[in-house]
C-alpha cells in the first residue's frame, strides 16, 4: 500500500539554486504508529515529523531527478511546456525508484517511486516489497489525471488552491493508499464519475 | 506551472498572522453555520487548506471552526467538493488532540471513507484504527441500500489490516473472507447498465453486452481485473478492489503469528504433501472460508496468467497485464507459504510462465518475482534453478542495465533474497561484473543498495578482480555509454572522463572501496593481504582520469594500505624488496631519497639486507610516533606509513617532475598530434592518461606522463602503465594509439620487463590475463589498431574463478 503521495517542485538541472524545493501537495494515508510519547505536545511533534519526512522525500526525489537528467545528457528540462494542448509523453519522462532505510526518515523501511514532469515531481512512498510495476503505472496515471483535470500545462495555473480536485482524484484512483488494478475501461469510468462530480 | 505567483501565494500562506487567521476562521464558521455551500465557502476552504498545509508548524484554529468542519463532513446533502476539503483540512491538522470525530453509521459510505482518512491520520493514539475497522465491518454487515456503497469501504478495510494486523477477531475475518470469495469469483459477466436511460432509448440499446477480454474476445471465464466492458456493475468494482487488496489480506488478516508458516516447518510440509496432492479443486466448495479464499485466490491467479497471454488492444491494458503477472506470482508465493498443498499446481503453472516470459524483453520485470518464487520453493520442486539464475544474471544485466526501474528492482531482489540463495550464492558472487553494470549506469540510487549488498558478494577467490572492477567502475560507465551510442571504444573513452554520468559513478567508488576493504579483510589470509597491498600500490597511479577521481581514490587507498599494514604489520617486511624497488630511484629524487635513507640508514634504520635477526627479518627501529606498541611492529607500521605517504602524495610527483626537469611533459596543446606522439616517445613512451592525483585536471590534457614515468622507470614493482615507460620509444604508438591512453584500463600486473619480477606481482598479472581471455591484453607491443577479440571482453562475461 501507499504510505504517502506528494507533488513538489523540480528545479532545472543546470541553473543556479535560486530557491528551495517546495512541497506543493502531500497526502499521508494513515500515520506511522508513533512510539508511546508521554510528553505533552506529542501530537504536534508527530505532525512536525511527518511534514519533515515528506520534505526529505521531496528533496531526495529532486536530487535523483536532477542527477538523472544530467547523466542522460538531455537538454535541461523545459520548465514550461510549449503549449497547453501538448500530449505529455509520460512514458519517456524521467522516473526512478530508491529505497529509504528504517529510521531514515520513516520508521519503517520504504521505497519511493518518482516521476518528473516539467517542473513538477510526483512521488509515491510505498511500503517495502510493494508491486513496483503497479506503483509505477499508478503514478503515471495520477500524473496524467492531474495534468488533464487541473490543466497544469496552461500558463498561469497552479495547483495550490485546487486541493479539492486533487483529493477527488486520489479518493477514486488511490483510495486510502490502495493501489488498484484498473484497466483502461475502469479508468475511463472513474474519470467520467470525476468529471460529473467536478464540472470543469 | 510553478510560477512566481505561486511562490508568493505559498509565502503568504506561511506568513499569515494569528490574528488574521482568527478572523478568517470566524468568517468560515459563519458560512458553514449558515450552511452556505456555494463558491465562497469553497474558495475559503481551499485557502484554509493551503494555510494549514503550507507550514510544518501547527496552526491553532478556533474550536468552533474545527467543530463546524467536522459537522460538515457528516452533513447529508453537502457537495462532495466541500466535504473532501473539510476532511483534507482536518487530516492536515492531524495528529491533533482537538478533534472529536466519531464513526457514525448513519453517514453514507463516501462520508465514512472521509472520516476514516482523518481518523487514520491520528496515528492510532487512541485505537482509532481498530475503531474504524469495527465500524467498517458493521457497515458491511448491515443491510445495504442500493447504489455504490461498499466500494468505498473495502480500501478502508485493507488499510486497517495493514496498519494494525490482528485487529480483527477470527469470526470477523472469516465473514469478510466469505464476502471476498463472492466478489472474486462470482462477479457478473454482463456489462453494467448505462446510468441514464432515457425515455427515447430503445430496448435494444439498453441491453448491456457481455464482458470482454483485453484482446476483444468475449470473456471465457469468470470476471477479473483484466476483463473489460463499457460500464461496470457494483460487484465488478468490488472484484477489482478485492483483488487489489488480496495479498495484504492474505498476509495480515489472520490472527497474529498464523499468517505465514515457519520456514523450518515449511520445507518438511512441502516435501510430505507433494506426493499426495490431488489436483482437483471440486472439493473446494466444502472448505472453510479461509481455505476457500485461498482456493479462489489460486484460481484467480491462474486465470490472470492465462489472460496475460492475450494481445491487449490498448497500451494501458498491456502494462496492466505485466503488473498482474507480478501480482499473481506474489500471491501464489504467499499461498504456497501458507499452505504447501498449492505448491505442486503452482509450480507447473509458473514454469510454463517462466518459459513464456524469459524470451520477452518487455516482461523482464516479471522474471524477478518468478526467480524469487523458485528460490523460495525450488528445493521442494526440483526446479532447475541454476538455469533460471544463469539467464537472470547474464542476459538481463547485459541488455537492460539502462532501465532505472529494473536496475533498482534487480538489485533489491539480490539484496532481499540473500538468505534464500543457499547453494546458488556462488552464482551470484561470480556474476558481480554484471551486477556492477547496473551500478555503473545508475549510481545515485544504487550506491546505498550496493553498500548493503557488497559484503555478500566479496569472496576470497574473486577479491582481486572485484577490486579492479570497483576501481574501474567509471570506466565501465563510459564503456556502457559508448555501447549504447555504438562508437568505437578506445577512441572516445578518454574524453568521456568529463561526462556527468561518469562523474557520478566516480563519486560512488570511494564508499564502495571502503566497504570492499572492510569485507575482504575478514576473509583474506596473509598471502592475499600481501597481494592486495601490492595491487593497491600498483593501481594507485593507473586510474581513469575522471576529474578528482584519483584524488579521492588515493585518499581511500592510502588509508586502506595503512589498515592492511596494521592488520598485518609484517607486510612491509615481507614485501620489503618490492617496496624498496617501487620507491627507490637511482636519480636521488628528494622524496625518494629520504625514504630510502630512513630504511637503509646505518644509524638506526634497518635494511632488507643488513642487520637481520634470526628469522631473517630486519631489526626493529624504535618509532617515537607509535608509543606503546611493540617495538618491531611499531617500526613496521611506521614504515608502512612512510610508504603510504610516498605513494599517495599530494604534490610529490609534480615536484619530482620539476626536480627531473621534465617540464616538457606538461600541457600539451594537442594530445593527438604527431608531435605529441614523438614527445611521448622520447619520454619513454608514456601515452599516459594518468594524473598524479592532484586536483581536477582536465582529462584532455593527458600529457602529464612525465612524473609517472620518472618514478616507474626504475621500479621493479611496476605499476600497470609502466610497460610503456620503457627506455626508448614504445612501439605501437605509431599505430594510432591515442595519446590520451585507453582511458584507464591498465592491466593489474606487471609485464615482466625487468628481471626478478616478484612472484606476487606475476600472479596478479596472470590472473588479469586469465580474466581478459584471449585477444585482450594490455600489451605494449601489440599495435593498438588490433581490436581485442571481444570489444567488451572485460565486462560482458561473468567472471570465472582463477586457478590457484
Amino acid at each position: 500500500m501507499v504510505h504517502a503521495f506528494l507533488i513538489h517542485t523540480l528545479r532545472a538541472p543546470n541553473t543556479e539554486d535560486t530557491g528551495l524545493c517546495r512541497v506543493l501537495y502531500s497526502c499521508v494515508f494513515g500515520a506511522e504508529k508513533s512510539p508511546d510519547d508521554p510528553r505533552p505536545h506529542g501530537a504536534e511533534r508527530d505532525r512536525l515529523l511527518r511534514k519533515e519526512q515528506i520534505l526529505a522525500v521531496a528533496r531526495q526525489v529532486e536530487s535523483m531527478c536532477r542527477l538523472q537528467q544530467q547523466a542522460s545528457g538531455r537538454p535541461p528540462m523545459d520548465l514550461q511546456p510549449q503549449s497547453s494542448d501538448e500530449q505529455v509523453p509520460l512514458h519517456e519522462a524521467p522516473r526512478g525508484a530508491f529505497r529509504l532505510a528504517a529510521e531514515n526518515p520513516f520508521q519503517e523501511p520504504r521505497t519511493v517511486v518518482w516521476l518528473g514532469v516539467f517542473s513538477l515531481g510526483f512521488a509515491l512512498v510505498l511500503d517495502a516489497h510493494e508491486n513496483l510495476l503497479l506503483a509505477e503505472g499508478t503514478l503515471r496515471l495520477l500524473a496524467r489525471l492531474l495534468l488533464d483535470h487541473l490543466r497544469l500545462l496552461a500558463p498561469g495555473t497552479n495547483l495550490l488552491l485546487r486541493a479539492d480536485r486533487i483529493e477527488g482524484i486520489l479518493t477514486r484512483f488511490l483510495p486510502h493508499g490502495q493501489l488498484l488494478f484498473l484497466n483502461d475501461q475502469f479508468v475511463q469510468g472513474l474519470e467520467k464519475e470525476l468529471s460529473a462530480a467536478w464540472p470543469r | 506551472m510553478f510560477s512566481a505567483g505561486a511562490e508568493s501565494l505559498l509565502h503568504q500562506a506561511r506568513e499569515i498572522q494569528d490574528e488574521e487567521l482568527k478572523k478568517f476562521c470566524s468568517r468560515i464558521s459563519k458560512l458553514l453555520q449558515a450552511e452556505d455551500l456555494g463558491p465562497d465557502t469553497l474558495d475559503s476552504l481551499q485557502r484554509l487548506f493551503l494555510i494549514i498545509s503550507a507550514t510544518k508548524y501547527n496552526r491553532r484554529l478556533e474550536k468552533t471552526c474545527v467543530d463546524l468542519l467536522q459537522a460538515t463532513l457528516g452533513m447529508a446533502a453537502c457537495p462532495e467538493q466541500l466535504q473532501v476539503l473539510c476532511a483534507a483540512i482536518l487530516r492536515e491538522m492531524s495528529p491533533s488532540d482537538s478533534l472529536s470525530l466519531v464513526w457514525d453509521h448513519t453517514q453514507n459510505s463516501r462520508q465514512l471513507s472521509l472520516v476514516a482518512s482523518v481518523l487514520f491520520a491520528q496515528g492510532d493514539r487512541n485505537e482509532e484504527v481498530s475503531a474504524v475497522g469495527q465500524g467498517v465491518l458493521r457497515a458491511l454487515e448491515s443491510r445495504q441500500p442500493e447504489g455504490p456503497s461498499l466500494r468505498y469501504l473495502l480500501p478502508i478495510m485493507a488499510k486497517v489490516v495493514v496498519l494494525s494486523p490482528g485487529t480483527l477477531q477470527e469470526d470477523q475475518a472469516t465473514l469478510l473472507s466469505k464476502r471476498l470469495v463472492d466478489w472474486l469469483r462470482y462477479a457478473s459477466l454482463q456489462q453494467g447498465l448505462p446510468h441514464s436511460s432515457s425515455f427515447f432509448s430503445t430496448p435494444r440499446a439498453r441491453q448491456p453486452g457481455p464482458i470482454t477480454e483485453v484482446d476483444g474476445a468475449v470473456a471465457t471465464d469468470f470476471f477479473t481485473v483484466l476483463s473489460t466492458g463499457h460500464r461496470f456493475t457494483e460487484d465488478q468494482w468490488l472484484n477489482v478492489q478485492a483483488f487489489s487488496m488480496l495479498r495484504a489480506w492474505l498476509l495480515h488478516s489472520g490472527p497474529e503469528g498464523l499468517g505465514i508458516l515457519d520456514t523450518d516447518d515449511r520445507s518438511e510440509q512441502e516435501g510430505s504433501t507433494l506426493s499426495v496432492i490431488s489436483a482437483t479443486s471440486s472439493a473446494g466448495r466444502l472448505l472453510p472460508p479461509r481455505e476457500r479464499l485461498r482456493e479462489v485466490a489460486f484460481e484467480y491467479c491462474q486465470r490472470l496468467i492465462e489472460q496475460s497471454n492475450r494481445r491487449a488492444l490498448r497500451k494501458g491494458d498491456s502494462d496492466l497485464q505485466k503488473a498482474c503477472l507480478v501480482e499473481a506470482v506474489l500471491v501464489l508465493d504467499v499461498l504456497c507459504r501458507q499452505d504447501p498443498s498449492f505448491l505442486y499446481r503452482s509450480l507447473s503453472c509458473l514454469k510454463t510462465l517462466h518459459g513464456r516470459v524469459r524470451g520477452d524483453p518487455a516482461s523482464v520485470r516479471v522474471l524477478l518475482p518468478l526467480a524469487r518464487f523458485f528460490l523460495s520453493h525450488g528445493e521442494a520442486a526440483a526446479v532447475d534453478s541454476e538455469a533460471v539464475y544463469q539467464h537472470l544474471f547474464t542476459r538481463i544485466p547485459l541488455e537492460q542495465f539502462h532501465s532505472p526501474m529494473l536496475a533498482f528492482e534487480f538489485v533489491q531482489f539480490c539484496r532481499d533474497n540473500l538468505h534464500l540463495f543457499g547453494g546458488h550464492l556462488g552464482t551470484l558472487r561470480l556474476s558481480f561484473p554484471n551486477l556492477f553494470k547496473f551500478l555503473a549506469w545508475n549510481s545515485p540510487p544504487l550506491t546505498s543498495e550496493f553498500v548493503a549488498l557488497l559484503p555478500a558478494l566479496v569472496d576470497a577467490g574473486t577479491a582481486l578482480e572485484m577490486l579492479h572492477a570497483l576501481l574501474d567502475l567509471p570506466c565501465l560507465t563510459a564503456v556502457l555509454d559508448l555501447q549504447l551510442r555504438l562508437v568505437p571504444l578506445y577512441q572516445l573513452l578518454q574524453p568521456m572522463a568529463g561526462c556527468a554520468r561518469v562523474a557520478q559513478c566516480a563519486e560512488a567508488v570511494p564508499t564502495l572501496l571502503q566497504t570492499f576493504f572492510s569485507a575482504v579483510t575478514q576473509v583474506a589470509d596473509g598471502a592475499l593481504i600481501n597481494q592486495l597491498a601490492l595491487l593497491l600500490l600498483g593501481r594507485s597511479d593507473s586510474l581513469y582520469p575522471a576529474p578528482g577521481y584519483a584524488a579521492r581514490v588515493h585518499s581511500v587507498l592510502s588509508s586502506q594500505f595503512l589498515a592492511l599494514c596494521t592488520l598485518k604489520p609484517s607486510l612491509v617486511v615481507e614485501l620489503a624488496r618490492d617496496l624498496l624497488e617501487f620507491l627507490g630511484s637511482v636519480n636521488g629524487l628528494r622524496s625518494r631519497a629520504s625514504l630510502v635513507t630512513s630504511v637503509v640508514s646505518p644509524q638506526g634504520g634497518h635494511c632488507a639486507d643488513d642487520h637481520t635477526d634470526e628469522a631473517g627479518l630486519p631489526e626493529p627501529r624504535p618509532d617515537p610516533q607509535v608509543p606503546g606498541r611493540g617495538g618491531r611492529e611499531a617500526s613496521w607500521l611506521s614504515w608502512g606509513r612512510d610508504v603510504a605517504s610516498e605513494v599517495f602524495p599530494s604534490r610529490c610527483l609534480e615536484m619530482m617532475a620539476a626536480a627531473q626537469g621534465l617540464s616538457v611533459a606538461v600541457k600539451d596543446e594537442d594530445p593527438d598530434s604527431e608531435s605529441s606522439h614523438q614527445l611521448h616517445a622520447q619520454q619513454g613512451g608514456c601515452g599516459s592518461h594518468l594524473h598524479p592525483g592532484h586536483g581536477a585536471a582536465d582529462p584532455a590534457e593527458d600529457a602529464q606522463c612525465g612524473p609517472v614515468c620518472a618514478h616507474t622507470q626504475h621500479g621493479g614493482v611496476q605499476p600497470p602503465i609502466s610497460p610503456r615507460c620503457q627506455h626508448g620509444p614504445a612501439p605501437g604508438l605509431a599505430h594510432g594509439q591515442p595519446a590520451g591512453g585507453e582511458g584507464g584500463r591498465p592491466p593489474a600486473g606487471m609485464k615482466g620487463q625487468r628481471p626478478g619480477t616478484p612472484v606476487q606481482m606475476k600472479r596478479v598479472r596472470e590472473s588479469w590475463e586469465r580474466r581478459q581471455g584471449p585477444g585482450w591484453a594490455w600489451h605494449p607491443q601489440r599495435p593498438m589498431g588490433l581490436a581485442p577479440a571481444h570489444p567488451l571482453g572485460f565486462v560482458s562475461e561473468p567472471f570465472s574463478p582463477r586457478q590457484r
